[in-house]
């Protein structure tokens, strides 16, 4: 995980992404598995593909190490990739989120004097990374490849970005499909689990509290009774 | 006149061979004539000699090889669409400077009016494709037999390892395309459809090409228009026939990718710069 940037070890999403991408979101998620994938093919890793922010193939390319093919790595259902048709191409995506109970209620805890609650749940969220190529040989080479990866490294990730469980990765079937030429897809998927935590607070016991100290301040104005809680 | 070759039959055995036959036309020369007989994936070569110096022969039983090894694929007619090439040179008794040849792919032949009403439609398709819509097209043909790729050919699982292999451009045979064949076609309208996959938005741009009836082409053969250097794959092909002897050829094609490995074949090295 060299170059990837987590600050914040305690959650499962990368660094430097749009505020609005809340932890464990579909796109936090999506964005944590390409940066993962993508680590595998930096330059230096002694494949005969390299991931690299320009895709433009170059001249010298000969799928070798030495000479290495570039590789498209992106989310999945991507709408705004300039780059169309590429490969071979990487692209991954994520299914259905669940929420599983592990109590009743999902309660963990409360506080009885303000009527704090606490509750934690298990999300668990398919992904699927879908390995594309104009040929056969070539995609499942790039998938058994990605899926050994995820396999070898589940621990590391899951670990370093507070999941709570990463599933062994299944390797699918290589099968063609059409575009504008013949094209071999290979599906790699897994299951990840992260922890959802949250808490409510009962409104009414809280402004009683305020009412109660309020009238014991002998205040007479309620703003400057708040300014001095504030100030205090 | 001056000497030609007439190929009179040109028959196939499936699914083990060929069998042609030729004729002289104005042969005004006496003495001996010797022939050879070539066989290629392409009308423009590279040739497999089948048979040098047959003297006074006129006919020839091309019996395919069936040695097929893990490092070389042999030809075969285990295919509805695989076109086979055959040229035939001969010599006649002044010499080699006399030579004259004949290059056809495996179909049937026309005979009388019906050859000749043949005649008058590819004349006319050929003068409009000349004068008014015509455009230069490379026919790139894939190979089907061959060497196998010694850079990412698999022998044991027969698999391409490499989509983008600069030896075999993805086709697993070394160097993967026959000799491209300039020609004249005319092509449609090209409506460009997007739509959001997996892969993101993938782009299609499928449309029809017409030309003549050679080369004879096959699907996954590539057409290259020197005009803009836009490159297609072949998808199906229509044939229009007359009497079961092809006149046009109407091609299904869709356009590559840019990024696709097609686009590093060079089809024009005479050009400045040429296109690759």
């Amino acid at each position: 995980m060299g170059n990837i940037n987590n600050q914040n070890q305690q959650l499962p999403r990368i660094a430097g992404q749009q505020a609005d991408i809340a932890v464990g979101s579909p796109l936090a998620l999506v964005a944590l598995f390409a940066e993962i994938v993508r680590e595998r093919f930096r330059p230096g890793n002694g494949l005969a593909w390299v991931w690299d922010e320009n895709s433009t193939p170059q001249k010298t390319e000969e799928n070798t190490e030495d000479q290495p093919r570039r590789i498209v790595i992106e989310p999945g259902f991507n709408e705004n990739l300039e780059v169309r048709n590429f490969r071979p191409a990487i692209y991954i995506d994520k299914g259905e989120t669940a929420a599983g109970k592990v109590a009743i209620g999902n309660f963990v805890g409360q506080k009885l004097s303000t009527g704090f609650r606490a509750f934690y749940a298990l999300g668990t969220a398919p992904m699927d990374i879908e390995v594309v190529s104009d040929s056969k040989g070539e995609s499942a080479i790039l998938g058994d490849l990605v899926w050994f990866y995820i396999l070898a490294g589940r621990e590391q990730i899951r670990a370093s970005f507070d999941l709570h469980e990463l599933t062994p990765p299944i390797l699918g079937k290589t099968v063609p499909f059409e575009g504008d030429k013949g094209q071999w897809s290979t599906h790699i998927s897994f299951e990840v689990q992260f922890n959802l935590r949250w808490s409510t607070m009962p409104v009414g016991p809280l402004l009683e509290d305020i009412m109660v100290r309020y009238r014991d301040s002998e205040e007479t104005n309620p703003d400057v009774f708040l300014l001095k809680q504030y100030i205090k | 006149m001056a000497l030609s070759i007439q190929i009179t039959r040109l028959l196939p055995l499936f699914p083990r061979g060929v069998f042609l036959q030729w004729d002289l036309i104005d042969s005004t020369e006496v003495g001996s004539y010797s022939f050879e007989v070539y066989r290629s994936g392409s009308p423009e070569g590279p040739w497999e000699p089948l048979q040098l110096g047959g003297v006074d022969i006129y006919n020839y039983s091309d019996v395919l090889p069936t040695t097929s090894t893990q490092a070389a694929e042999a030809i075969n007619q285990l295919s509805l669409t695989r076109g086979i090439f055959y040229r035939i040179t001969a010599t006649p008794p002044s010499g080699c400077d006399n030579r004259v040849e004949v290059v056809s792919v495996v179909e049937p032949r026309l005979d009388g009016p019906q050859r000749l009403l043949k005649r008058k439609i590819l004349r006319d398709e050929s003068l409009t494709f000349k004068k008014l819509n015509g455009v230069e097209i490379a026919v790139v043909k894939r190979m089907h037999w061959g060497p196998r790729c010694t850079k990412c050919w698999d022998k044991v699982s027969k698999a391409v390892t490499r989509a983008n292999c600069a030896t075999c451009f993805g086709t697993g045979f070394s160097p993967g395309y026959f000799a491209p064949v300039l020609t004249l076609g005319r092509r449609g309208t090209l409506p460009a459809a997007k739509q959001i996959a997996p892969q993101g938005v993938a782009e299609y741009r499928p449309t029809q090409v017409t030309i003549l009836d050679a080369p004879k082409v096959e699907p996954d053969d590539v057409l290259v228009f020197l005009k803009d250097n836009k490159r297609f794959v072949v998808k199906a092909v229509i044939q229009t026939e007359l009497k079961t002897v092809g006149v046009h050829q109407k091609l299904e094609v869709s356009e590559l990718a840019r990024s696709s490995v097609e686009y590093r074949l060079v089809v024009d090295p005479a050009r400045i710069p040429p296109l690759f």
